[in-house]
């Protein structure tokens, strides 16, 4: 009866225990644990800070000067230019974000400005980002585009600067007129490629580009020439005559991009 | 046989008793602990939210009526467009919310420009203090006028500032929202 007793004691009591030692490791954790301060309200600030560091750095044209540099960078990054970009993208955000929130701000993929000692990423308890879309830049390409005109003395005709174009390259053409004679040159002269395009139609073919400045004005002038439109050229001259001039334009920013500025915040 | 048993009673009992009270405190304790942590993280919570709705009033809108005198103010706002500043608003609100100065804007004439406005942000109760600097954090002035306005903190028992970054006159500024109270008064 006694032994029967002591056995139930014991595993009352190590049932009891084990329920008191838990109950105790529970309490003290719950008493000890501490709910964090951050609060939605700490991510609305975060995310503020990004949307206000974009936004006058927009608004101020520093994020084109940034562009600009990267584009004509080419993506070297031991470049000038690449080194205009990176040193202006650190100085602000050096100031434009506080000093407890880490960043990190990229052109499209590269990196121009990080700061990650100020706060751990991987431990970071609120993250955000904001993006602006530069339109006009890619990495590599240039800011200018080419526009160009085109004019012939006999007969006489011209036509004036038409629109900016990436490049301007020149064709071998081949113009065919009433009488249905053919003619072939280069245009420009200088050119030297293997380009063949015709107007021996109602519109110009072969290997016509009319994304090319100088291919685009020579097809101006010979619809100029083409009073009926029927592809024949009014007057035989030689192409060789024709004389292209070509001008560089600045502000054809929307031939490029767009390029992804972003930052992204933690803290 | 009476005695025997009392005797266990009386040990099981002890034990038992200690172990109830010691978990009993512990939860008083916890229960104590888990409200005040609550309580402050709440409070907390609204302070700052509230403050993050002021700075983002002052910087991005342009107030009620858009181009408000300290007349005829409703809603305050600092912009002519999102984050970006006006000097004539600016200084309008360093006179309206200077705590220095009693030009009689309310009914109690006794009562200094900041605290007849304060309302104006939607701060509640809390105090406020309003800078803006260069982006490097050297002082500026605007028509003369230093900008700041609001009450300095003293003595305060909780505080947290806002920073935003803007536009005026075609340079980056910062402002700065320090929001503040003295006391363990709720303002919710």
């Amino acid at each position: 009866m006694i032994n029967n007793k002591g056995y139930t004691v014991i595993l009352d009591s190590l049932f009891a225990f084990t329920i008191t030692v838990m109950l105790f490791a529970g309490l003290w954790g719950a008493i000890h644990y501490k709910p964090s301060d951050t609060s939605s309200s700490s991510f609305k600030r975060l995310h503020y800070i990004s949307e206000d560091s974009l936004e006058v750095l927009n608004k101020k044209g520093v994020l084109d000067e940034i562009g600009e540099a990267w584009a004509e960078s080419g993506g070297d990054n031991s470049s000038a230019n690449w080194t205009i970009a990176k040193n202006l993208s650190e100085y602000y955000f050096e100031l434009l974000v506080p000093s407890h929130v880490g960043y990190r701000f990229y052109l499209d993929d590269d990196v121009l400005a990080q700061n990650t000692s100020r706060s751990d990423e991987s431990s970071s308890v609120a993250m955000t980002h904001s993006f602006r879309l530069l339109v006009g830049y890619a990495s590599g390409q240039p800011l200018r585009g080419n526009v160009a005109r085109a004019t012939i003395l006999d007969p006489p005709a011209s036509v004036d600067y038409g629109n900016v174009h990436a490049k301007a390259v020149g064709c071998n053409w081949t113009i065919e007129f009433e009488d249905l004679s053919l003619a072939s040159g280069l245009i420009p002269q200088s050119y030297n490629g293997s380009l063949e395009c015709n107007y021996t139609g109602a519109t110009p073919a072969g290997e016509y580009d009319p994304f090319d400045a100088y291919a685009e004005a020579t097809a101006r002038l010979l619809r100029e020439l083409d009073s009926d439109s029927d592809g024949l050229v009014d007057q035989v001259f030689n192409p060789a005559a024709v004389e292209l001039e070509v001008g560089r334009s600045g502000g054809v920013r929307s031939l490029w991009g767009p390029a992804k500025a972003k930052i992204v915040l933690w803290m | 046989m009476i005695n025997r048993r009392a005797q266990v009673f009386s040990g099981e009992f002890l034990l038992a008793y200690f172990i109830f009270m010691t978990v009993l405190i512990l939860c008083v304790l916890l229960w104590y602990n888990t409200t005040r942590d609550l309580t402050e993280a709440e409070s907390y919570r609204i302070m700052e939210e509230r403050s993050v709705d002021a700075a983002e009033q002052l910087v991005k809108t342009s107030g009620i009526p858009g181009n408000w005198n300290t007349s005829n103010i409703e809603s305050v706002g600092l912009a002519n467009e999102s984050r970006i500043l006006s000097s004539e608003k600016i200084v309008g609100f360093v006179t309206l919310f200077d705590d220095s100065q009693f030009d009689g804007l309310c009914d109690d004439i006794s009562l200094s420009n900041y605290m007849c406005n304060r309302y104006l942000l939607g701060l509640g109760g809390y105090d406020f203090y309003y800078l803006i600097t260069n982006l490097n954090g050297s002082n500026l002035t605007i028509g003369g006028v230093f900008p700041a306005t609001g009450k300095a903190p003293q003595n305060q028992t909780r505080l947290l500032s806002v920073t935003r970054n803007a536009l005026l006159d075609g340079e980056i500024v910062k402002t700065t929202l320090t929001v503040w109270y003295t006391s363990a008064e709720e303002f919710m």
